[in-house]
């Protein structure tokens, strides 16, 4: 091929390397939407014409690119245009509020926003002031530009070290930060997962996960990477996935507790069928309860149940071989290929069989860190802690995780080290939700917590403090509502009169938690 | 089976569950228009409510509301419209008279 962008690459460098060095016929389905399908060459082309538009405007390397779309077949060109012209892409999850979207793009200082009209709308003008952005819709790049002319691809100049991806994503406090990936990233978490999950090119994958959270992104680019094919769904009832699965023989499916739950408790059409061609599941973003994990077993008797661990920070970091659910019911699993994942002890040791410790992970699925932020960074992203720095010591991911190991290496969630919730597979800080809360104007104080739930994993509960004798609930979770997606927002509450603080003055999370749960425990 | 010709008089929600309801949605959905809401008001599809929305609605009808909400009550026929939300409730809360 004389118009290929990967040069002299033999083995993939860069996110688009993925794309034009997989090893699908030109005409196999690489991805699928509802009736549509796009072949890889479809894909490429695509891929090209966007990254050719991205030029147009001015994208140079390094410059950060935006995705604000529904999962759809052209946020799948998106994500391999941003590589082709050399900018890292920012996938934007569609659920996120205008303020947030606008956070993102500011935040980053994007060069340009890729969207379609019916997401630009609600935005109204409140990307205007941002000068750096340069926003295209979808609807414009397909009317003014015809297919590329056949011209020769400038050969592209970044390296697997560049910056390939921003992720935001929650911590336990402030707004969402950005996790920067380098291709280097990416393509290992591509290797790294296909290789244990034993994905091939007769696959078809289901994608229900959004691009702009690493695990639904790792899905397409093992997907192409092996030259498979994944189809996409946004889907709302339960026996919707079913059917997706039933249609497509879908042979691998990602989910989050949130989804297993759905299809457990709320999808009459997987009681009543079967899915034979169903190879494996896969679980990230929070434990599924044991319950669950069994009924799955029992609905779905043909597939291996892969239950897995990690934090975007350092993409993946263990998951649990099915053939050890039996034994370890209650494991996070062991380290994932070419890495090391250890607790180490507040003495800055690896800890015993047993004892607690911060789990670390060592291994090229490290990321670069928090996009601007130095001092996040350095909390998360720290050298190798048993190898003296003058030594060779790597970089390595502090998880904010406590865990226990066992014996042959096996990992155990234990709790965490802050106040970071984690619902429906998504990483919340209490203090964004609590931010909205205040702006209702009505209260004094306000903590958010996650208590246990059976279809989130954590669901959302607030404190309130009011303003006044009198409080209208209703308005205050509508105010909170307005500015939040919805899995950000508390469905219930609790007026108090005041919060319990921790000895040195901060507001006491674990205390309310009990609280909470010591009620519901009671008879 | 058709609980609602076995309750007639039970087959309208009365307007303070009505509006318990129409509350709740309004939470979950920020951008319903203000204003009483109408019967063919759409609850799912674009603009309604996503995959976690529905869960969030179900677990509110059972825990606020005392309804035993089975796996095939996740239909669009219950969940659809306004109307077909407040029926499948009326239906529920019917069938659990008695139980």
């Amino acid at each position: 091929m004389s118009n290929t962008p990967t040069a002299m690459a033999s083995a993939p460098l860069r996110l688009h390397d993925l794309l034009w060095l997989s090893p699908a016929a030109p005409e196999q389905a690489a991805v699928l939407e509802g009736d549509e399908v796009w072949s890889y060459e479809r894909l490429r082309q695509e891929a090209m014409r966007l990254a050719a538009a991205l030029r147009r405007h001015g994208v140079q390397r390094g410059d950060r690119v935006g995705l604000y779309l529904p999962k759809c077949l052209a946020e799948c060109a998106g994500l391999f245009a941003a590589s082709l012209a050399d900018a890292a892409v920012v996938p934007i999850h569609p659920a996120l509020k205008p303020a947030q979207v606008r956070h993102i793009l500011a935040d980053c200082e994007a060069r340009v926003l890729i969207t379609h009209g019916k997401a630009l709308e609600p935005l109204g003008s409140i990307l205007d002031d941002l000068s750096h952005l340069k926003v295209l819709t979808l609807e414009e790049l397909h009317t003014a530009q015809p297919a590329p002319a056949p011209v020769q691809w400038p050969v592209c100049q970044a390296l697997g070290q560049d910056l390939a991806a921003i992720l935001y994503t929650s911590g336990s406090t402030g707004l969402p930060k950005g996790v920067m990936l380098s291709h280097a990233n990416l393509l290992a978490g591509t290797r790294i997962v296909r290789t244990y999950l034993g994905i091939n090119g007769q696959d078809r994958l289901l994608s229900v996960l959004p691009f702009s959270f690493d695990y639904g992104l790792n899905q397409l680019l093992t997907s192409v990477e092996q030259g498979a094919s994944i189809v996409l769904l946004n889907f709302t009832l339960g026996d919707q996935v079913v059917q997706a699965l039933q249609r497509y023989q879908v042979t691998g499916l990602a989910g989050v507790p949130t989804l297993w739950a759905m299809l457990t408790k709320a999808a009459p059409k997987l009681a009543r069928g079967s899915l034979p061609h169903l190879r494996y599941i896969t679980n990230s973003g929070g434990a599924v309860p044991q319950a669950t994990v069994a009924r799955l077993r029992e609905l779905l008797p043909h597939t291996q149940v892969y239950l897995m661990y990690g934090l975007t920070e350092a993409f993946r970091s263990t998951y649990l071989p099915p053939e050890q659910i039996d034994r370890r019911p209650t494991s996070i699993g062991r380290a994932i290929p070419e890495c090391e994942v250890f607790p180490l002890t507040a003495e800055g040791r690896r800890a015993m069989p047993g004892e607690t410790g911060v789990l670390v992970h060592r291994g090229p699925t490290v990321s670069m860190g928090y996009w601007r932020r130095p001092e996040s960074t350095a909390k998360v992203i720290r050298r190798n802690p048993l190898v003296a720095e003058h030594e060779g010591a790597d970089w390595v991911c502090w998880s904010g995780d406590l865990v226990t190991i066992d014996d042959e290496g096996y990992l155990y969630f234990v709790g965490r080290q802050d106040a970071m919730i984690k619902s429906a597979g998504y990483r919340i800080s209490p203090t964004e939700v609590e931010e909205a809360l205040m702006s209702s104007g009505l209260l004094r104080q306000a903590a958010v917590v996650g208590l246990p739930d059976e279809w989130v994993g954590q669901r959302l509960h607030a404190f309130v403090v009011p303003m006044g004798l009198e409080l209208n609930l209703g308005a205050v979770l509508a105010a909170a509502a307005a500015q939040l997606p919805g899995h950000m927002v508390p469905r219930t509450a609790d007026v108090v009169q005041a919060l319990p603080q921790t000895p040195n003055g901060k507001v006491d999370y674990r205390a309310l938690v009990a609280m909470r749960t010591a009620e519901a425990a009671s008879p | 089976m058709n609980a609602m010709t076995d309750f007639p008089h039970l087959a309208q929600p009365d307007p303070a569950l009505r509006q318990q309801v129409e509350q709740h949605l309004r939470g979950l959905l920020p951008e319903l228009a203000p204003g009483p809401l109408g019967e063919h008001t759409a609850l799912l599809g674009s603009g309604g409510l996503d995959s976690l929305g529905v869960v969030q609605l179900m677990v509110f009808l059972g825990t606020e509301l005392g309804i035993d909400v089975l796996d095939e009550d996740f239909t669009e026929d219950n969940l659809g419209t306004l109307g077909q939300l407040l029926d499948f409730v009326s239906r529920k809360r019917a069938m659990g008279v008695g139980l």
